[in-house]
């Protein structure tokens, strides 16, 4: 367990933001009809099939480190699969607008509210390593103040096996075109 | 006559005693359990009360964090770690390091050669058993 904070965690939890993200990441968003187009986003975004992650789950990720986001806060693989009648939206075409549009915002605040559902990923070690006030390990166990909290990148670097320099040798080695759904 | 007053200090008298009742046991009990909510997970900054909410509407978002559609998060967070992996001390940042084995990574929202994640719940019962499948290793760490 640690604990600690983060300046802008980018909130995939709200159907706004998920909107908004998706316009910028996918190619052809027409593609998903409008009626479900939130539940169908969500749906490609908690898919296990190929094991971790997809094309759109990759694109959101690559983008929000880019941009300066220090992690994404999102919902489990298991979101959907704990909400059945999500899927019942989804195979049934009742989603976004129209006579049912208040109940996708409604299974939205259900899903939010659902606090063991909920994940957040980091995308800097270095950073979560700084950042953390306090840990414990195990996680019942006795909390540990964090000997590094609050210290700059700089000042840890020393003690990585991986610098800042193989970071960057690492980073922008992919160019992410937008993510083209299949019809 | 006498038997209107008493029918109606009866129904005074019931009222009395519900809104006693309301005050003494149920509001309390209420307003406990919300603080404890509110207690729960306020600090990361999913809690009901970190969103907006117009009567009778949907919640709308409301940015804690620096960046558009981000909040701050703050407060405790949870996950399974392998005890070979995990350094303490000064040698703490050695369980987060971005070693090769987490860039070439296909994980959810940390696609391989693009970026790397650690991943957290955001309660105890949030954590997921998933066996290490990359090996981290930390040359200026002790094991």
């Amino acid at each position: 367990m640690i604990n600690g904070s983060a300046e802008s965690v980018l909130d995939l939890t709200h159907e706004d933001n998920l909107l908004e993200v998706s316009r910028m990441a996918i190619k052809n968003p027409e593609v998903l009809p409008d009626e479900t187009y939130l539940v169908e986003l969500l749906s490609a975004l908690t898919d296990e099939s190929k094991g971790g992650g997809n094309a759109l789950t990759n694109w959101i990720g690559y983008w929000a480190q880019t941009q300066g986001y220090d992690g994404i806060l999102f919902f489990g693989a298991r979101a959907l699969k704990s909400h059945p009648e999500l899927w019942f939206q989804i195979r049934h075409g009742r989603g976004d607008r129209g006579l049912f549009s208040g109940l996708t915002y409604l299974y939205f605040e259900q899903l939010r509210r659902s606090y063991d559902l909920i994940n957040v990923v980091y995308f800097s070690g270095a950073n979560v390593a700084t950042n953390v006030r306090q840990y414990a390990f195990p996680s019942d166990g006795e909390l540990t103040d964090n000997e590094l909290f609050g210290k700059s990148i700089d000042d840890i670097d020393p003690l990585l096996t991986y610098r800042q320099d193989y970071q960057a040798s690492r980073t922008g080695r992919f160019t992410a075109p937008k993510v083209e759904l299949l019809p | 006559m006498v038997w209107w007053i008493g029918i109606v200090l009866a129904v005074i008298g019931a009222i009395v005693f519900a809104i006693v009742y309301v005050v003494r046991h149920v509001l309390p009990e209420y307003l406990e359990a919300q603080r404890l909510h509110s207690l729960a997970y306020s600090d990361y900054g999913i809690s009901p009360e970190s969103y907006e909410r117009w009567p009778l509407g949907r919640e709308r978002f409301k940015q804690t964090g620096r960046l558009p559609m981000s909040r701050k998060a703050m407060g405790d967070a949870f996950r399974w770690h392998d005890p070979t992996y995990f350094w303490s001390g000064k040698e703490f940042c050695c369980t987060f390091e971005d070693g090769p084995w987490k860039w070439s990574a296909s994980q959810r929202y940390a696609g391989p050669e693009m970026n790397c994640g650690h991943y957290f719940a955001v309660t105890a019962a949030g954590r997921r058993r998933k066996p290490p499948t990359t090996a981290s290793t930390c040359r200026n760490c002790s094991s």
